[in-house]
């Protein structure tokens, strides 16, 4: 029997119940609302590429992570991650303020699901197989150097959670990957899909039973989870 | 704790409401009433306890997985900027610039190459020997094969017996019979040890043919032998058919590929007259070969293209 979580004080329990911003990681780079962001979508509106392009710097990592874990294949992501950025730039005069990233993420998830439609005979190369790729080392998130015993343990649980994910329907996965990955709430998930708030509840509750079950089907994966979010 | 599995006598949908209500409580998603009500549920409740542990250690798992790495800037390059520059997309009518033009005309090449090819496997089908017939080289071996037959009657040519054929014959067609359809062409006599096309007479039901023999072939009694007629793709038609004997084939217009089993004239033992008139797509095959083959390659030249214009960005 593994030891309980509970009893290490980052996991969420009855006595201290888990809230948001402890478990709900949203990338730094990825806030959208500061006075820069307004300044540059202003200036992309103007219609300066530069401002844009810093834009796209600021987000490129966020919409690929997004589009890569909804269609699962590096060489799909890049085309749905292109086409996304062209599609904002020439669409600019739609975005109609609020959070600019909630906006691009929407293009992107759209483009992600129109190439999911095209491509839904075909099989998708698996985030386990891009990880394995030698010439493409850079699909690890970026941080800190750690030891190489420590990232050889940590790619293999990340893999098999990334794994687990892939076994959830496409827009299941997606909702899972927006909230628990991008952090992102039910509004901007709402936006982003396209679907109400309530639906947004509640498949988003379904798609995390059904995590929860394909989890709980392995010990080794129950461990890795339990691992990974103890780290966090 | 994550590893043990919830009580599977809870109903379904208990649980699943059971589990809309932690979830959106662990994402901060509900009202303080809402919150409190949860909260005093965990507290009596083990079970909904532990599943709200499980959906916190995995929602904590999976935001470490984070963002991954982008391979390569996106950033929107000066020469496509131009050509879409914000607000065009309704102008232009396409949704994804330029490389939304390269796919589209990408896909358009794969879909011709694979119509090409199409077509080029069903020529195969219908002519398998690649032959291109036309009118003229018809006219021709009808002609020749007349001269023959001719030669064939005088008892001046072909006196090889059906087992002793090496290499081909050519046989022309019975024409004072006039029942040779319009482009029937050659006639074909075979036997075991290789393939000799052999005259057919002219008038004269017995003389020698292929390999000289008068007799018929075993079931031909009454003169009938078999004879068939298919009609072939794009309005070709290839006939096989062995020649016909005077005392049971009138003649016919040329052309008429009506004739009955009746009417055909039998052949000698192990000799098969083949008429073959084929026409139509089957001549094109190597064409629509080597068109297949260039819109495939011209799809791959644009695949690459596109691509190495994305790694250059």
């Amino acid at each position: 029997m593994l030891p309980s979580a509970r009893g290490r004080g980052r996991i969420a329990s009855p006595e201290a119940p888990p809230d948001r911003h402890m478990t709900s990681p949203i990338p730094s780079s990825s806030t959208g609302t500061d006075d820069i962001l307004d300044a540059l979508v202003e200036r992309v509106r103007a219609g300066e590429l530069p401002a844009f392009n810093a834009l796209v710097a600021r987000f490129q990592d966020g919409v690929y992570s997004l589009t890569l874990r909804m269609l699962g294949s590096p060489q799909a992501a890049e085309d749905a991650t292109q086409d996304a950025f062209i599609k904002a730039w020439q669409r600019i005069d739609t975005f109609r303020g609020g959070s600019f990233r909630s906006w691009v993420f929407t293009i992107a998830a759209n483009q992600a699901r129109d190439e999911l439609r095209r491509r839904a005979r075909r099989p998708a190369r698996s985030l386990d197989e891009a990880r394995d790729d030698p010439d493409r080392p850079d699909l690890d998130p970026p941080g800190d150097e750690p030891s190489p015993e420590d990232e050889a343990e940590r790619v293999e649980m990340r893999a098999a959670l990334e794994q687990a994910l892939m076994t959830l329907p496409d827009d299941w996965r997606e909702l899972v990957v927006l909230s628990d990955i991008h952090g992102m709430d039910y509004r901007e998930i709402a936006e982003t899909t396209g679907l109400a708030l309530g639906t947004v509840k509640s498949r988003l509750s379904r798609a995390r039973g059904k995590l929860r079950d394909v989890i709980l089907e392995s010990r080794e994966l129950a461990e890795a989870v339990e691992r990974l979010g103890v780290r966090r | 704790m994550f590893w043990r599995r919830r009580d599977k006598d809870a109903t379904p949908s208990g649980e699943d409401l059971l589990l809309e209500r932690l979830s959106a409580y662990l994402d901060g998603e509900v009202t303080d009433e809402e919150a409190a009500e949860v909260e005093s549920l965990i507290a009596r409740d083990e079970a909904a306890a532990e599943l709200l542990n499980d959906l916190a250690v995995m929602q904590s798992a999976l935001g470490a997985l984070g963002e991954v790495r982008a391979p390569r800037s996106f950033a929107v390059p000066a020469d496509l900027a131009t050509s879409s520059s914000p607000g065009s997309v309704g102008a232009s009518g396409f949704g994804g610039g330029t490389i939304a033009i390269f796919r589209r005309s990408e896909l358009f090449m794969r879909a011709s190459a694979a119509v090409a090819a199409l077509f080029f496997v069903v020529a195969l089908v219908n002519n398998p020997t690649g032959s291109t017939p036309t009118a003229s080289l018809q006219a021709e071996t009808v002609e020749a094969f007349q001269a023959q037959a001719e030669d064939a009657a005088a008892g001046t040519a072909l006196e090889s017996g059906p087992g002793e054929a090496a290499g081909a014959m050519l046989a022309p067609a019975p024409s004072g019979e006039g029942e040779t359809p319009a482009g029937a062409s050659v006639a074909q006599a075979t036997d075991d040890e290789g393939t000799a096309l052999a005259p057919a007479p002219a008038g004269d039901p017995n003389a020698p043919r292929g390999g000289g023999t008068d007799e018929p072939p075993p079931g031909a009694d009454g003169g009938e032998a078999a004879a068939t007629t298919e009609g072939g793709v794009g309005g070709g038609v290839t006939t096989d058919a062995v020649a016909k004997t005077p005392e049971t084939a009138p003649p016919s217009a040329p052309g008429d590929s009506s004739r009955s089993a009746g009417e055909l004239r039998p052949l000698p033992t192990g000799t098969e007259l083949v008429e073959d008139a084929s026409q139509g797509v089957g001549g094109m095959a190597p064409a629509l070969g080597i068109l297949a083959g260039l819109l495939t390659a011209l799809s791959a030249l644009t695949a690459w293209s596109r691509r190495s214009g994305n790694s250059t960005r």
